[in-house]
This record gives C-alpha cells, sequence and structure tokens, in this order.
C-alpha cells in the first residue's frame, strides 16, 4: 500500500513538473534557448496570487487565469526587451542572459518582499482525502488537475488551431516558416508569451500548498529541464511525460532514502538519459 | 601596449604598500582569486571550447580538503595539496569521461546537473560539517616559521596579498605556456572545429580530458587558498551553481578565450560588488550614510536600510544581462573591434 501512495505521490508531483517542463520546452523548441530563469516566472507568479489573495480576497486557484494573463504579458515584454536580440547571439550569451535574469529577479524578490516564507493557508481545497487508504492531500490534488487541465489545453491549441500549428511550423523551420507567410517574429514572442503564461498557471495552483520565498521556483525549473531533456529538447509530449518521470523519481528517490536527497536522482537520471539516449524518448533527431 | 600588463604588475606588487588598510587590500585579494580563478576557467572554456559551469565543484574540492585535513589532523595545506589535487584530478576524469561526449546546450546543463548534484551532497555529508560547513581552527602563531606551517596570519594581510598574486600570476603563466604550445594549438582545433579536428586524428577525448585537468587544478588550488584565508568553508560560497556561474562571467565578462580578458573580468565585478556590499552593510560610508536627503545616494541607503537587502546581485544580474544583450563577445571583444 505504502509503494501505491509513492506512485499516487510521484503521479500528482509529476503533472506540476509536466507543466512547468512544457512551458520550458515551448522556448526551447521554437527558439533554441534555455530559459534558466523559467522557475523565477514562477516565483513571481506566486507572489502576485499570494497579494491578490491578501489584497483582494481572491482564491488563488481563481486568480490563475490573471496569472496566466500576466504572465503573458510578462513573457511578451521580456521577449521585446532581451530575448530577440539572443536569436542570433552565442550559445553562452543566451545562457547567461538567462542566468542573468534568474539572479536579477531571485534578488529582486529578496530585495522586495524579504527572504521570509509567506503562506497563503487554508482554502475550499485545504483537507486530506482518504480513498481506500490511499490519502491524497487537497491542494496538491487541485494543483494536479489544473496542470493536467491547462496542459491538455495547451496540446489542444498546439496542435488545432491554426495559430498553434503555425508555432510548431516556426519551430521546425524557420527560415521556411517566413517564407510561407508566418511572422515568425510574431511566433517567438508568443512561444515567450505562452510559456510564460503556462508556468504563471503553475505558480498559482503551487501558491495554495507551497511556501512562498524568492528561491520557491529554483527547485521547480531545474529538474523541469531534466524532464525536458528526458522528453527530448523541443518535444513537448515529451517534456510532458519527461515530467511525471522526474515527478515520479523525485518521490520514490526522497521515499526510500531521504527527502534532501530526493532531486539527486533526478539529476543523475538526466545524465544517465544524456548518455543512453543523447536525444531523449521523444527527441527528433 | 606592451607596457600594459607588465605596468599592471607592478601595481599589484606596490598596491598593498600604499593601501595598507585591510579593506582595500581584501578587495584586491579576492579580484586576484577570481582573476585567477577565470583564468583557470578559461584554459578549459576558452581554449577548448568547452563551456562548464560546475568549476565549483573543483574549488569546493580544494577547499573541502583543506578545512578537513587541517581540522581533523592539523595537517598543513603545505602538505595536503598533493592530496586535493589527487582529488581533484579524479573528479575531473569522472565528470570528464561521460561528458565530453556531449555537445551544446547537453554538456552546459550536465556541468550543471552534477554541480547540483554534488552540493546536495556535500551540504547533507556529515564528515563535511553538512550545510554549516567546516570551521578551520584558529591558531595564534609562536613564530614566523609557525604561522607558516599553519598558514595563518592574523596581523596583516601580506601573506594573503602576495600568495594570491602569486597563484594568480602562475595561472596567468599556465594559460598563456598552454596557449602558446603545441597542445594549446590543438585545444583551439577542438574549438573550432571538433569533427575537423577528430578526422585528422586528433585524440578528442584526450585533449578534453587534459584541459579539464589542468583547469581544475588551478582551480583546486584557489580553493585552498580561500579555505586558508576566510578560514570557514560552506556548501553555498564554494560548491553551488552561483560560483560556478561567477566563475564562467568573470570569464566571460572580458572575454572568453583571451589572455587578460578574466583578469578584466575580476577586476571590474569583485571591485563593484564587494564595495557594494560594504556599503549597503554599512561597513563603509562613503561620506553620505545616515543623511536623509534627497539623491541616489540617499535612495540607496534608504532602500538598504528598508528593503530586504541583495542590492548587490540585483545589480550583479543585471549587469549580466546587460553584457550578454549588448556585448556577447565580452568588454575586451569590443576593445578589439576598435583596433
Amino acid at each position: 500500500m505504502i509503494y501505491a501512495q509513492v506512485l499516487v505521490d510521484g503521479l500528482i508531483v509529476g503533472l506540476m513538473f509536466a507543466l512547468v517542463a512544457m512551458g520550458l520546452s515551448l522556448i526551447y523548441g521554437v527558439m533554441n534557448i534555455v530559459n534558466f530563469a523559467h522557475g523565477e516566472f514562477m516565483m513571481l507568479a506566486m507572489y502576485l496570487c499570494y497579494f491578490l489573495w491578501v489584497g483582494l480576497g481572491l482564491d488563488p486557484i481563481a486568480s490563475a487565469p490573471i496569472a496566466a494573463a500576466v504572465m503573458f504579458g510578462f513573457g511578451v515584454i521580456l521577449y521585446r526587451l532581451l530575448a530577440r536580440y539572443l536569436l542570433g547571439a552565442s550559445m553562452i550569451a543566451q545562457m547567461f542572459a538567462t542566468f542573468g535574469l534568474l539572479l536579477f529577479f531571485q534578488a529582486l524578490a529578496n530585495f522586495l518582499w524579504k527572504a521570509d516564507a509567506r503562506t497563503i493557508g487554508d482554502n475550499w481545497s485545504t483537507g486530506l482525502l482518504n480513498l481506500g487508504g490511499l490519502y491524497f492531500n487537497g491542494p496538491e490534488m487541485v494543483a494536479a488537475a489544473g496542470a493536467l487541465v491547462t496542459a491538455l489545453a495547451l496540446f489542444w491549441f498546439l496542435n488545432r488551431t491554426e495559430t498553434g500549428l503555425c508555432l510548431q511550423a516556426t519551430a521546425e523551420d524557420p527560415q521556411v516558416a517566413s517564407l510561407m507567410g508566418i511572422n515568425t517574429d510574431r511566433m517567438y514572442a508568443l512561444a515567450w508569451g505562452l510559456s510564460a503564461a503556462t508556468i504563471g498557471v503553475a505558480g498559482a495552483l503551487a501558491s495554495t500548498y507551497l511556501a512562498i520565498t524568492p528561491l520557491v521556483g529554483a527547485n521547480w525549473a531545474l529538474p523541469a529541464f531534466v524532464a525536458v531533456a528526458i522528453g527530448g529538447f523541443g518535444s513537448i509530449t515529451g517534456a510532458f511525460w519527461g515530467g511525471i518521470i522526474i515527478g515520479l523519481v523525485q518521490t520514490a528517490g526522497g521515499f526510500f532514502t531521504s527527502p534532501s536527497y530526493k532531486l539527486l536522482f533526478v539529476y543523475l537520471l538526466f545524465l544517465v538519459v544524456v548518455l543512453v539516449r543523447p536525444h531523449g524518448l521523444m527527441g527528433k533527431r | 601596449m606592451k607596457w600594459l600588463p607588465v605596468a599592471f604588475l607592478v601595481a599589484l606588487a606596490v598596491y598593498p604598500l600604499v593601501f595598507t588598510q585591510p579593506f582595500p587590500q581584501h578587495v584586491v585579494i579576492m579580484a586576484l582569486l577570481f582573476a585567477a580563478l577565470g583564468t583557470a576557467w578559461n584554459i578549459l572554456g576558452g581554449l577548448a571550447g568547452q563551456v562548464s559551469f560546475g568549476h565549483a565543484l573543483y574549488f569546493g574540492v580544494g577547499a573541502y580538503t583543506t578545512a578537513w585535513f587541517y581540522k581533523a589532523f592539523g595537517l598543513s595545506a603545505l602538505v595536503t595539496w598533493p592530496v586535493a589535487l589527487a582529488i581533484s584530478t579524479l573528479a575531473a576524469v569522472a565528470v570528464g569521461l561521460p561528458t565530453f561526449r556531449l555537445r551544446g546546450h547537453y554538456f552546459v546543463l550536465a556541468s550543471v546537473f552534477i554541480m547540483q548534484a554534488v552540493y546536495i551532497v556535500v551540504s547533507n555529508w556529515g564528515a563535511l560539517g553538512a550545510a554549516i560547513g567546516l570551521e578551520l581552527p584558529v591558531h595564534r602563531p609562536t613564530g614566523a616559521l609557525d604561522a607558516l606551517w599553519h598558514l595563518q596570519f592574523h596581523l596583516s594581510k601580506l601573506p594573503f596579498y602576495y600568495g594570491a598574486l602569486a597563484l594568480f600570476v602562475a595561472t596567468l603563466a599556465a594559460f598563456e605556456w598552454i596557449r602558446r604550445s603545441r597542445l594549446g594549438l590543438l585545444f583551439v582545433a577542438l574549438r573550432e572545429e571538433e569533427d575537423a579536428a577528430r578526422s585528422l586524428g586528433v585524440d578528442t577525448m584526450r585533449h578534453k580530458l587534459l584541459a579539464l585537468i589542468v583547469s581544475a587544478a588551478f582551480t583546486t588550488l584557489c580553493g585552498m587558498f580561500y579555505a586558508q584565508y576566510v578560514l570557514y568553508v560552506e556548501p553555498v560560497s564554494t560548491t553551488s551553481l552561483t560560483i560556478s556561474v561567477e566563475i564562467a562571467f568573470i570569464a566571460i565578462f572580458g572575454g572568453v578565450g583571451l589572455l587578460w580578458g578574466p583578469t578584466l573580468g575580476a577586476f571590474v565585478i569583485i571591485p563593484l560588488t564587494e564595495l557594494l556590499r560594504a556599503y549597503l552593510s554599512g561597513h563603509i560610508g562613503l561620506g553620505l550614510s545616515g543623511t536623509r536627503g534627497s539623491g541616489i545616494m540617499a535612495t540607496l541607503n534608504y532602500l538598504a536600510a528598508g528593503g530586504g537587502g541583495q542590492v548587490d546581485i540585483l545589480l550583479y544580474g543585471l549587469l549580466i544581462v546587460l553584457i550578454a544583450r549588448f556585448q556577447p563577445r565580452g568588454v575586451l571583444g569590443f576593445f578589439r573591434k576598435l583596433d
């Protein structure tokens, strides 16, 4: 029974990792840029939901669409101000730019809101559900369900709408896409907006049960890179499954050793995967 | 321009005799340490073209080996350095063998994740003091020889200053010597056209490993110096991703692969962050602290008192973003274009 519980817990965390990883994969797939600041976007969204809850009494789950909209705009602005100039730059410059953003936003949050942990406390989803001996933590379950819905919506958008297909065409080959009349600059901006919006939703969903600190995003984005690598860089479907695997590995690793080691297994998994299958489970090349 | 490096080295040698206060000496000691770290990184990243975000691993090997042997057995770094270099070489081979088969983003990310894994292990390792770290016992030297054995000098920073200068010059010399040797040409061939180098019979794996081992060795020596200077070693300031990126950024700031690039980076960034940190924490006043008037300094004072701190990291992060955005080839790369 305890193993079934580990499995369930892993899946629940995994769905959240899946959502975080899909956002990362979106930018990587379209622009070939590794965004180290992805977790900090999540942290900012969490603070946004916290202040909406404190200031206006808005339920964090209800503010998820607001977080998505605000973060979409944030992503587009970052693209316009910074990311578009990184397109032709070297890989080193790209990585430093996004790592600089990571430091900047972490320090900004520290500066504005201090390092003290903030919590949203109880809301309607608080509670422990016992289903046939398996325990489900209310807020985490709601978050996992929300992550799944958002992931499905993203899949639908990418595969069933014209804009989504244009985005995929740009990811495939920007030059050909631009010859076909697709405005690739707008597609890049859209990718940044969508990526930030998905992580915004993830932040809103996580804000109900995680302590909000300036460093809260770091423990999500780096493992999500592993999920993206496992799935194959640039594959959104791969990132989704990679996220599930990360959730399972992290939970099982923490259960069998000690919770402080749980991420160790995730990082080691990256090395194993890239050495055995350098292009991931669903990578194209 | 040939006289400029010589003038710089002479100025460095004279500097502590002119500026005798501890703080100005400390700032340059840290700048020299990071210039050496950046130059060591540059052997692998600049010459051989392998961008590592994991060099704090070797820095940590040096720092922890020094601290642990001194604390447990009272052994001086003067005799434990071969052990540190042996561990560093083993670590370099263990990291290099699997990851040098990867390219581009995969290699960089692998270095990031190895760094994170090491960080988790070190910050949970009881013998190394876990997250709290190790303190090197303070020793009161009975004489000059005794002080030298313990490498503890409490009356003056001069021994550390000239130690850092020697470390810096040695690393710089090693970089230049490799760059001019046949080995350096092979490294550059790896960087520019790996496949072509391979097709001409260059053993790419062996040469990448060699570049990493040399680069790691100097990084380890810097770690040993750091432990002896600070007398306190803990994971965040030694084996973290942030330190790794700082080392790489200092090398890249000045211009990757250039002899004086990391030095320029270190002598701009380290004084900037050290001064800002000291100023914001109120250790130095600049004659403006305490004023509640208007102006940038007063605003900064106010924010430093009321805000949550970390303004130095805030500006540091912004600087990285701006350099990457406007001057991706580094500052010396910019000057080169003007020539």
